[in-house]
């Protein structure tokens, strides 16, 4: 079946199977980015944003993003410029593997759009749902703080 | 991981359009909000589903009798609502703060949460607790009590959920939410939601829910009744919660024993309605 | 970074950005899945529903018979040849006891069987198709089985080698005496012992064990793998499939976390064989089930600890047995035993007599392997408890009985030189050793005097504060090797190529800054290869806590030669002697003030007069292996009417040596602190009484999440190591072994009950505390 669907701020009509998840469809389209890490939504590896709320692209059918917007980690900096999210975790460290990034740096983009000065409580609640093995989750919390403290800017 | 015997996805255009699929389809077809659950697993039978989504039923409304919640309005929706803040204590968004992650809620909606029926789920609880009813569209509309679920599961078997109806708010309805679980993001090893109809501390109506047991939410009427007619106080908490713990049907599982679950019973019992205690006190006329 | 700055360090000391950053933090294509699958099979494995079988028949024709299936591969079919799957320098001092898919299946979840087909859906279909007959047999389902009389023999094939003991499902055996322990023993007024239990537990990396393989267009086999080994890969596939080493090209884009896991050649062989049946490029990824099930675990451990001492707290023996549990095949059976010895009892070297024994049993469950902390963090739980109880029995605070007997700079053990991993160690001295330090800024900043023994409460909440003290080592003296090529281009930037393998760990950057430092250059300026046997020198790998010591040595080595050559051409340049000359901050100074530019004499050296490329290779082999210390401190509080465990605080001071990059040294410690605190609190794999798991998902297995840890207050406590790179040691592993025994100390600082095995589930700890409220 066919949906249409903006992905990244680009209109697109793709073909897809009834079947298929959002996460599988994405990665069939060249967006790396969104990560399997385990297919049942349990680790939050292939987070994206749905309309700008963060999903579990592998929890949700493909269908789901006809006539949606889809943004994946590869739509979310500016050119050469990134998003303050992205830059605060190059800044504190926040990095190991990477694998886990993508999703947790857009669910924190989702959670900074509902919550301008968030507790550590309330910004290590919000990323409950993006597992990490490497880093212990400090310098990523340290990093969505930072970010929580920069300037606003345009809706990713 | 795709599901490769789904053959059709359907995005109804109106209700009627809905209905008629899945009764083209019968059993072969099921209605989704986020669809979830059926990612997660399709029975080897369901080739098609039917999403509720495109549908307009994503609200919250007051009226005169009781807030109206739309059968696919998301988990995250609820969380944020202003009107279910101030609903009894605001005890669904306190709950939902429990319920998986904010992924899970952005996508889940209450309607998948009640049709599916997890027997962790923290959703079915609360709305027990709360007497919702379930509002189904066959054609006609129909109302049934959520703890009823004989006849919800009947009604649902030829019709949609279309929403869900909460008691019209009263300053007198207290309720609290209490999850035991393993980690920040896990489902309930046991779960508890109390909502007492109270004035001045003096309890008038009690329903105490329990979840998790690893069953699916059941209230326990003889515990709920010993507050009927009580002052509420450490006291008469203190009996509501052995009756509780005494009353309740626990078993074993991966989480938890039966042993260790029934003294989760009482205390997370007892929590609920020191809670309530508190917020009678603190509101209410 | 004052102290860096007193040392005269530029770029070591500094939080230089990693240099894959901003490729990882805007999602580039970097991981092994991360490329155009069209023309690529894929490929799925079929594992064993039995925990101990032979396979009679195996039907491969109803699945071969589907269209879109290319390959399928089965013991029937397969090369024959045993070996290990450990990624370990060669000889590999694990049991030869695998083969590829063998005619008897050991565990539930033993390959069986591969598919490879033109779609997942294909292969799914025609591993179902797959019909086989097994022979079931009794099975050793723990430790006591395996020991019982009359156990099963789980490795009963004719052609394996290294087993210690195959009839008595014993693959390895280490005993060790200093002194004489048992008469020690006898004449301490003290003695403790104690015993702790591990469980199984999985690394669960957030990618899963993947590699995809190819023949290139010379026809040579090239895995992509996420590996932590990739030169071990590249010499255990080539002794599998009969393949010339040289044929094969092993490489190793970035990796999703290892942690252990990945220092396993376990599906390589696999998807090769494939690409080499087919000619195709095949990708195998595990699913999470396979992941939890079919990858490596942890050795579950039962570990006793009997401590002798004088009634002032000295300890004069200490003794430690350990029962380890290695699953089905014995790769890391032997070095995670010795380690669980080697890397804990040399921290009280004060106890002059000691006897470690351990074995390590064969069981029909999932394999063990490596994991970050490699025994250590078996062994810590019984020694730490113990030193504890040793504290109470004589009446000393525990910081201060530590104090008393733990090592010191210009110390040794003999422990060093009895064991090795899975031979002989090295002698060596502590030449550096800050953990009195560390203890001091842990214990202030936890408020260990203050909160300690107060029991404070909150609601049905109990504070209790605990501490545990560690060491680990850098590398494996003699026998790791590590090499780097520092190579100039023409503009005096430089190309380092390393074997190292960063698995996450940021070793690129660490060791782009080594060169740099040395080179004056800034790290922008180093160009990093690393981990693709065809271009890089060899390194054995990520483990051991063995990269920035050892593959970091040969990068300051090769650095340094590069640095000679330089000057040399600037003293052509130049017209001046070479010992006039000094490189600094991109520029060769003369002593007369003259100078010129890295780029300039790299340029000269490149097109203009004497050209050659100027480039060296050093190698690394360490003499000794530098412990890190860590000083561990945790508040919990323990809820007293559920059990629940929380933690409040944790304080965590380290002696790393030098820091290369501080934040990232951070980042290690903070990683494993909470990986260690899910193995504390919540990380146990569930078993059924057929040995299947019941809890293969992230759904099911807990591991902490953000909401569940507090911020890890980690201090990296001044220190300089004079053997290692710039004065560093290492850091990878150490911090994992601490959260178990520190946070048993502070449930028993807060509700008085030692938990001896783990989890700490909130059940197991209200169960304890009635028990103790019960006893008379």
């Amino acid at each position: 079946m066919k949906i249409e669907t903006t992905l990244n701020g680009c209109r697109r009509a793709v073909d897809i199977r009834p079947g298929e998840t959002l996460l599988e469809m994405l990665r069939r389209l060249g967006m790396h980015g969104v990560k399997e890490g385990c297919g049942s939504g349990d680790c939050g590896a292939c987070t994206v944003l749905l309309d700008g709320s963060a999903i579990n692209a592998c929890l949700a059918f493909a269908a789901k993003a006809h006539g949606h917007t889809v943004t994946t980690i590869e739509g979310l900096a500016s050119g050469d410029t990134l998003h303050p999210v992205q830059q605060a975790f190059l800044d504190e460290g926040a990095i190991q593997c990477g694998y886990c990034t993508p999703g947790m740096v857009l669910s924190a983009v989702d959670f900074l759009r509902h919550h301008q000065r968030p507790t550590d409580d309330e910004i290590r609640r919000a990323i409950a749902g993006n597992l990490c093995r490497c880093t212990g989750y400090a310098k990523q919390v340290a990093a969505i703080r930072r970010a929580s403290e920069s300037e606003p800017r345009e809706d990713a | 991981m795709a599901i490769h015997h789904l053959r059709e996805y359907i995005r109804p255009k109106d209700l009627g359009e809905a209905l008629a699929a899945l009764h083209r389809l019968g059993t072969s077809a099921r209605p989704i909000g986020g669809g979830v659950d059926l990612v997660r697993h399709t029975p080897p039978d369901v080739s098609a589903l039917v999403d509720m989504t495109t549908l307009p039923l994503a609200y919250v409304r007051e009226e005169e009798n009781g807030l109206h919640i739309g059968a696919t309005t998301t988990l995250a929706e609820i969380e944020r609502n202003t009107s279910l803040a101030e609903y009894a204590d605001g005890v669904l968004p306190e709950m939902l703060g429990r319920v998986g992650s904010m992924q899970l809620r952005n996508l889940a909606t209450l309607g998948g949460a009640l049709v599916g029926a997890h027997p962790w789920s923290d959703v079915v609880t609360v709305l027990l607790a709360l007497d919702a009813t379930a509002a189904i569209h066959d054609g006609d509309d129909h109302t049934v009590l959520v703890a009823d679920r004989a006849a919800l599961r009947g009604s649902l078997s030829g019709g949609v959920l279309t929403e869900v109806l909460l008691p019209a708010r009263s300053a007198n309805v207290h309720a609290a939410f209490v999850k035991f679980s393993l980690s920040a993001f896990d489902v309930a090893m046991l779960n508890v939601c109390a909502c007492v109809r109270c004035s001045k501390a003096r309890c008038e109506d009690a329903r105490i829910v329990l979840g998790g047991t690893p069953w699916l939410a059941t209230a326990l009427p003889r515990a709920g009744e010993t507050l009927q007619g009580a002052e509420l106080g450490p006291d008469s908490i203190a009996v509501a919660a052995t009756t509780a713990a005494a009353e309740a049907q626990v078993g074993d599982d991966r989480r938890a024993t039966a042993e260790y679950r029934r003294i989760l019973v009482e205390v997370g019992v007892r929590r609920a309605l020191v809670a309530i205690l508190g917020r009678c006190k603190g509101g209410g006329t | 970074m004052s102290r860096e700055k007193q040392r005269g360090f530029r770029v070591v000391g500094t939080n230089a950005t990693k240099v894959d950053g901003l490729s990882l933090v805007t999602g580039r294509p970097k991981f092994v899945a991360d490329i155009d699958l069209a023309d690529t099979l894929i490929v799925r494995l079929l594992t064993s529903p039995h925990a101990h079988a032979r396979i009679t028949a195996i039907d491969t024709s109803g699945a071969e018979a589907i269209p879109g299936v290319a390959c399928v591969l089965a013991h029937t079919n397969t090369p024959t040849p045993r070996f290990t799957t450990a990624g370990q320098g060669y000889p590999e001092p694990s049991p030869y006891d695998t083969r590829l898919f063998d005619s008897k299946v050991r565990f539930v979840g033993d390959f069986v069987a591969a598919v490879a087909a033109e779609s997942q859906e294909v292969a799914e279909r025609a591993v179902r198709a797959l019909r086989v007959s097994y022979e079931q047999l009794p099975a050793a389902l723990s430790i006591d089985d395996a020991l019982a009389d009359g156990a099963p023999v789980i490795h009963d094939e004719p052609d394996a080698q290294g087993i210690y003991d195959a009839l008595h499902n014993v693959a390895a055996n280490v005993d060790i005496d200093v002194g004489d322990a048992a008469s020690a023993f006898d004449a301490c007024p003290v003695v403790v012992e104690t015993t702790c239990e591990t469980p199984y537990a999985q690394h669960t990396p957030i990618e899963t064990h993947l590699v995809h393989s190819a023949l290139d267009s010379d026809g040579r086999l090239v895995l992509r793998s996420s590996t932590q080994v990739p030169f071990h890969a590249r010499r255990i596939v080539a002794h599998t499939l009969g393949l010339p080493l040289h044929r094969i090209r092993v490489i190793k884009p970035r990796v999703g976390g290892g942690f252990g896991t990945k220092q396993e050649i376990l599906l390589e062989s696999i998807a090769g064989l494939v690409t080499l049946r087919t000619g195709r490029p095949a990708l195998l990824q595990l699913t999470r089930h396979e992941e939890f099930v079919s990858s490596r675990t942890r050795h579950p451990m039962r570990v006793r600890v009997k401590a002798g001492a004088e009634k002032d707290g000295t300890l004069r023996a200490l003794e430690m047995e350990a029962l380890s549990n290695t699953g089905a095949y014995g790769s890391h059976a032997l070095t995670v035993l010795s380690n669980t010895g080697s890397k804990t009892l040399p921290l009280y070297n004060k106890a002059s007599d000691v006897h470690f024994y351990g074995v390590a049993l064969y069981t029909n469950l999932p394999v063990a392997g490596a994991y970050r902390g490699y025994g250590a963090t078996q062994g810590y739980f019984p020694l730490e408890t113990a030193m504890d109880q040793l504290a109470e029995r004589v009446g000393l605070d525990p910081i201060t009985v530590r104090e008393k007997n733990h090592i010191r700079s210009g110390e040794s053990s003999p422990i060093f030189e009895k064991l090795g991993e899975g031979r002989e160690g090295v002698a060596f001295s502590i030449r550096s050793c800050e953990l009195p330090r560390c203890i001091e800024i842990g214990r202030q900043r936890i408020a260990w005097d203050e909160r300690r023994g107060r029991r404070n409460r909150e609601g049905s909440w109990v504070h209790g504060l605990g501490m545990s003290i560690h060491m680990q080592g850098s590398g494996i003296p003699q026998i790791d090797m590590g090499a780097a090529t520092v190579r100039m281009n023409e503009d005096g930037s430089c190309q380092l190529l390393v074997g190292a393998t960063d698995i996450g760990t940021g070793s690129d950057t660490i060791l782009s800054q080594i060169a740099a430092e040395v080179l004056g250059i800034p790290s922008s300026h180093v160009v990093v290869t690393s981990s693709d046997t065809d271009t890089t020198p060899f390194d054995v790998g990520a483990y051991a806590s063995s990269t920035t010591y050892v593959s970091g040595m040969a990068v300051q080595r090769a650095a340094e030669k590069v640095r000679a050559q330089i000057l040399d051409v600037a003293a052509g340049a130049l017209q001046v002697g070479r010992e006039a000359l000094s490189l600094e901050a991109g520029r060769v100074v003369a002593a007369d003030g003259r100078s010129a530019s890295l780029a300039e004499l790299c340029s000269r050296a490149t097109h203009v007069v004497d050209q050659f490329q100027i480039e060296a290779t050093a190698s690394c082999v360490p003499e000794e292996s530098p412990p890190p210390f860590l000083a561990s401190f945790a508040e919990v509080a323990v809820d007293t009417e559920t059990g629940f465990v929380k933690v409040v605080k944790y304080v965590a001071a380290v002696d790393c040596g030098v820091p290369i990059n501080p934040k990232m040294a951070e980042g290690q410690v903070e990683g494993a602190i909470v990986n260690g605190i899910g193995y504390a609190l919540t990380e146990h794999m569930l078993f059924s009484s057929r040995g299947r798991v019941r809890n293969p998902s992230l759904f099911d297995y807990k591991i902490p999440c953000a909401a569940d840890v507090p911020d890890i207050d980690v201090v990296l406590v001044d220190s300089y190591e004079p053997t290692g790179p710039m004065g560093a040691k290492s850091v990878g592993e150490i911090a994992i072994n601490a959260p178990i025994p520190t946070i048993a100390n502070a449930i028993y600082d807060a509700v008085g009950v030692r938990l001896t095995t783990t989890p700490f589930t909130p059940e197991r700890v209200l169960a304890a505390m009635r028990k103790a409220s019960e006893a008379p």
